[in-house]
């Protein structure tokens, strides 16, 4: 009887050993439970969120791509690539790491928005304000979408280890804990009984 | 007018016979795909710069098409002589203008420039090489004014466009510079029709006005900086009504001071400038039909033309990106400037 990576020597020492393990275990079993069943939650409220959140950022992306493009093509690529090429390089974005019950994820804060005011023909000035809000809100749904793949992947993890714990780790180490009692037992009873014969064979020496 | 000249007017009308009919154009905008429109262009003067195209795209062929329309322009300039071939020239600047507004922006954006990208007329005064050799946006300026018209570029524009690197001053001194050289050429040539002709370009100058005035309403554009891309020469709207129109706060204000272009006006308002635009084009052209027989056989004819000339070219930029892009073919329609 043995428990992986684990070498088993039927005593009381290791015995109160191991009880005290399991115990830990079944501590740590606890506290995974709960960070998974919060995992799922924070789960299911970022998709509930990304789900709502995509939908009118596709839905209102469409509606801009298709307004830019009319204006693209009834201005010329020339007069809209002239303003494009100026805006080069200006926006910038930090991503920062905030921890959710202990795992990092990440969020995008932006340092530099690219400058529209006065900057944009006045023709063109209502489709660049339209794509730099389009631009916020892809920021925001990429973010849930990366903070998503993050709680999922660990979420997995944790669900992997509280399995783990649940169906093999803890009950192979009760089931060799109780072996070892069993054992400690026989082991007992079996000094009891030679105890016994001795000091039968003592008590009819002393008769003879 | 000269033997010469009214050769010109003839040659306009030969050019006009040539160009796509509006009815063909709208066809063309429900062309399923780009060989489609290729096909139905092969029959007119597009051919020889599209049937062997090597990759063909809306960008490909929006070469071919400019091309033809600096052609056009420059089958009028060679026939035209004095004011009249000046005026034209003045006219076919539309893409230069254009290319030097590319160089400067890519001299910002420190980007390079293909070969594609800039086409040169050949009938411009401009060399584009010096310019995109200018280390320095000084520089630059320095050799641009050396050409004709840009020596009228305003020293205060320059300045504060290399102080605020902000296009949008270059791209107004621009149109400020060729429509004072429009409206200066038209005083001094002498046709019937030169009062339509002074009132177009007016109306032209007034739309672009009123897209500018009513930036700081509603996008908080700087006042101070609108003031100095207002273009003078306008039809209905002084450059001192103008300035006031920049201070209006209320939508309705705004409606009721700036009288005559209501239509217009509210589309912008409506934040649809792009709608705004469109309408804007297509009164100006309606403009020129109701005009052309009253100022028949006159200089108005050259300017019909070469107005002509630019709807179409921008009516097939439309329909070839339109149709890259997938646009709603009812929609690509109802936006063409010529039908």
């Amino acid at each position: 009887m043995s428990v992986a990576g684990m070498r088993v020597i039927p005593t009381k020492g290791f015995l109160l050993d191991l009880k005290r393990r399991i115990e830990i275990i079944k501590e740590g079993y606890r506290l995974l439970s709960m960070k998974r069943d919060e995992l799922t939650a924070k789960l299911t409220s970022f998709l509930e969120q990304l789900k709502a959140t995509k939908r009118e950022v596709m839905e209102r992306a469409e509606e801009i791509y298709t307004r830019f493009r009319e204006t693209y093509v009834v201005l010329g690529p020339s007069a809209i690539e002239s303003y494009a090429n100026m805006t080069r390089g200006e926006f910038d974005a930090n991503i920062l790491p905030i921890s959710v019950m202990g795992i990092i994820i990440p969020m995008v804060k932006v340092l530099r928005e690219v400058e529209l005011k006065d900057r944009f023909s006045p023709v063109i000035r209502e489709r660049v304000y339209e794509l730099r809000e389009l631009l916020q809100d892809l920021i925001k749904v990429a973010e849930l979408e990366m903070k998503i793949e993050i709680i999922a992947s660990d979420l997995e993890r944790t669900n992997r280890i509280v399995n783990a714990l649940e169906k093999i780790i803890i009950p192979e180490m009760e089931q060799l804990a109780k072996y070892i009692e069993e054992r400690i037992e026989e082991d007992g009873l079996e000094d009891f009984i030679r105890i016994k014969l001795i000091r039968n064979i003592i008590v009819k020496r002393r008769g003879e | 007018m000269s033997e010469i000249d009214e050769y010109l007017i003839v040659k306009a009308h030969g050019i006009m016979s040539r160009l796509i009919p509006p009815q063909s154009l709208a066809q063309m905008s429900f062309s399923k795909e780009l060989k489609d429109l290729v096909s139905l262009l092969l029959m007119t003067d597009y051919r020889p710069y599209i049937e062997k195209l090597e990759e063909l795209s809306a960008n490909t062929l929006s070469n071919g098409f400019k091309k033809v329309m600096i052609n056009r322009f420059k089958e009028l300039i060679n026939v035209a002589s004095g004011q009249h071939k000046k005026f034209i020239v003045e006219y076919a600047r539309i893409v230069e203008f254009e290319n030097v507004l590319k160089i400067i922006s890519s001299k910002i954006s420190e980007s390079m420039i293909g070969k594609l990208e800039i086409a040169p007329v050949g009938i411009e005064s401009i060399n584009y090489e010096s310019l995109i050799k200018a280390k320095e946006l000084e520089q630059l300026f320095r050799v641009l004014k050396s050409y004709e018209p840009y020596n009228e570029f305003r020293d205060e524009v320059i300045n504060n466009f290399i102080e605020n690197k902000n296009l949008v001053l270059v791209d107004y001194e621009l149109h400020r510079i060729r429509y004072g050289k429009l409206l200066e050429l038209t005083s001094k040539i002498e046709f019937m029709g030169v009062s339509e002709l002074r009132k177009l370009i007016g109306i032209e100058i007034d739309i672009l006005n009123i897209f500018t005035v009513t930036a700081p309403m509603l996008y908080s554009f700087s006042p101070d900086l609108m003031k100095l891309i207002i273009i003078p020469g306008g039809y209905l709207l002084s450059e001192e009504k103008l300035l006031r129109a920049l201070e209006l706060k209320r939508r309705s204000e705004m409606i009721n001071y700036l009288k005559g272009y209501r239509d217009i006006i509210e589309m912008v308002l409506d934040r649809q400038e792009t709608k705004a635009y469109l309408l804007a084009q297509k009164k100006i052209r309606n403009y020129l039909d109701r005009e052309k027989i009253a100022n028949y056989a006159s200089f108005f004819d050259v300017y019909m033309c070469m107005k002509r000339i630019e709807y179409e070219y921008r009516d097939l930029i439309q329909i070839s990106y339109g149709v890259e892009y997938n646009l709603p073919r009812e929609l690509l329609q109802r936006n063409l400037i010529s039908y």
